[in-house]
């Protein structure tokens, strides 16, 4: 998806839904999680922002809203995080970890 | 403060007695090898990570960093198991064999608030004693070879508890038609076992575990009789269930009772007590408190941890179980009676000699005491 087709946060008429794709497996390392996307064998580790967006997608969240909080927490601003976390997003979308609640 | 003690303090972490102090310095290089080397054997990595965050272990930052590298590993294997996991209950749901997780992934989402505390190392599941023969075939088909065969067919169908098997890349398989062979598994009722069963969610499907009353007397079966010296792990599986499980404690008194698992929980208690250190309350432990074994459930228990724990004791100690004689007769038969497919697939020896050798070990003890 395009940065334009997401537009940014706090100004987005429809916001996409992302949660965690219901068949990944999964297991918390300390701060650190490790993943195992459908299909797959070789898990992936995920961790610091990546780490908490996974614990953020627990249950369906506005990508808007997922903007906030990490904005929020990191102390960030929110163009800046969208800007990281539309390819993050898509990246785990195109993994198969997350998908379009 | 010993390793041994350490190991004990580390699979007690997060119970509700725990000692009151761990080590106040990290160990030296020496000891944190023998220490990482015993949390490996007794798959306390979990507890071992949880404790090294809750700062209860005090560690240097290679040590830390060791402990994060083989959590990281075993997190990794576990979802490889479960992914398998998956895949064979597909194959068994999409056969109509009913199947019922037990132990290791089901004991790790379903005993502890975050799984990762609980690791294992193959996956374990219960069939139907109908559904059993099915199920190896299935088993074989998919990659599955036995690592044992059974002395005849009669045996896995009747008496088993069931078989280990080896997948295509090692993967380790305990498909089960009970939770114990002979003695206090003729006792089970192996239909309650699946009428109590419970469901939960992974990887997008809904699998089905013992319920929680069976799958704490699992807990005990396991750490009673399963090894002379059972993992930690098995150990805090019963102290966990006992100190923060949702089971009916009724029921599980029940259970016990029509069972005839009094030895048995009173053993895994008693482990508990003296191995991990802790000290649970509940009416179970109560109720087993100063429980005298009679004679039979001593030998019962001594042929699988005491020193003669041979296939022959457990046949012999199995006898009392079973109520008559024709009972006894047909599972002596099937039990130490090779059938003539087996010695084939065992090499050259004449049948007659694995017959004679079978009956000499059901007497050869009982002789020599």
């Amino acid at each position: 998806m395009a940065l334009s087709e997401m537009g940014t946060a706090g100004s987005w008429g429809v916001s996409r839904r992302w949660w965690r794709h219901p068949e990944v497996l999964w297991r918390r390392n300390g701060s650190r999680v490790v993943v195992l996307a459908p299909g797959q064998d070789q898990p992936s580790v995920l961790e610091g922002t990546a780490a908490v967006v996974w614990d953020l997608l627990e249950s369906p969240i506005d990508e808007s809203e997922l903007v906030r909080i990490i904005a929020e927490v990191f102390e960030a601003s929110t163009e800046r995080v969208t800007g990281d976390l539309q390819p993050f997003l898509t990246s785990l979308s195109d993994g198969r970890l997350v998908v379009d609640a | 403060m010993s390793v041994d003690e350490l190991l004990k303090q580390v699979a007690s972490h997060g119970l509700p007695e725990q000692p009151a102090a761990f080590l106040a310095v990290p160990l030296g290089d020496r000891q944190w090898t023998v220490f990482l080397d015993g949390v490996r054997r007794q798959r306390l990595i979990g507890f071992l990570k949880a404790a090294v965050d809750a700062e209860r272990v005090p560690v240097t930052d290679g040590q830390s960093e060791a402990v994060d590298e083989l959590h990281l590993q075993a997190c990794g294997s576990m979802l490889r198991m479960e992914r398998r996991l998956l895949e064979l209950v597909h194959s068994y749901e999409a056969a109509g064999i009913e199947v019922v997780v037990l132990k290791g992934t089901a004991s790790a989402h379903l005993n502890y608030d975050e799984p990762s505390m609980r690791v294992f190392a193959d996956n374990d599941l219960l069939v139907r004693p109908a559904d059993f023969q099915a199920a190896l075939v299935l088993a074989r088909r998919l990659g599955y070879r036995r690592l044992v065969a059974p002395p005849r067919p009669t045996f896995d169908r009747r008496y088993a508890k069931g078989a280990t098997l080896k997948g295509a890349e090692g993967a380790e398989l305990d498909l089960h038609r009970n939770l114990v062979f002979g003695t206090f598994g003729f006792m089970i009722d192996l239909e309650e076992l699946f009428a109590s069963t419970i469901e939960f969610q992974l990887g997008g499907r809904r699998l089905r575990a013992l319920g929680p009353e069976t799958r704490l007397l699992h807990a005990c079966y396991h750490a009673a009789l399963g090894d002379p010296d059972p993992r930690y792990s098995s150990l805090r599986d019963v102290a966990q269930m006992l100190s923060y499980g949702d089971h009916d404690r009724a029921r599980v008194l029940e259970l016990v009772s029509d069972w005839e698992a009094w030895a048995v929980v009173a053993r895994a208690v008693g482990l508990c007590d003296r191995h991990l250190g802790v000290r649970v309350t509940d009416r179970l432990v109560d109720a087993v408190a100063g429980y005298k074994p009679t004679d039979v459930e001593d030998r019962a228990i001594a042929s699988y941890v005491g020193e003669n724990r041979h296939y022959a004791a457990k046949v012999r100690a199995s006898l009392p179980f079973l109520p008559t004689a024709g009972e006894r007769a047909a599972f002596l038969r099937a039990a130490a009676v090779p059938s003539s497919a087996f010695v084939r697939s065992r090499g050259d020896e004449p049948r007659a000699a694995w017959v004679r050798r079978g009956v000499r070990s059901l007497f050869q003890d009982r002789v020599e005491q």
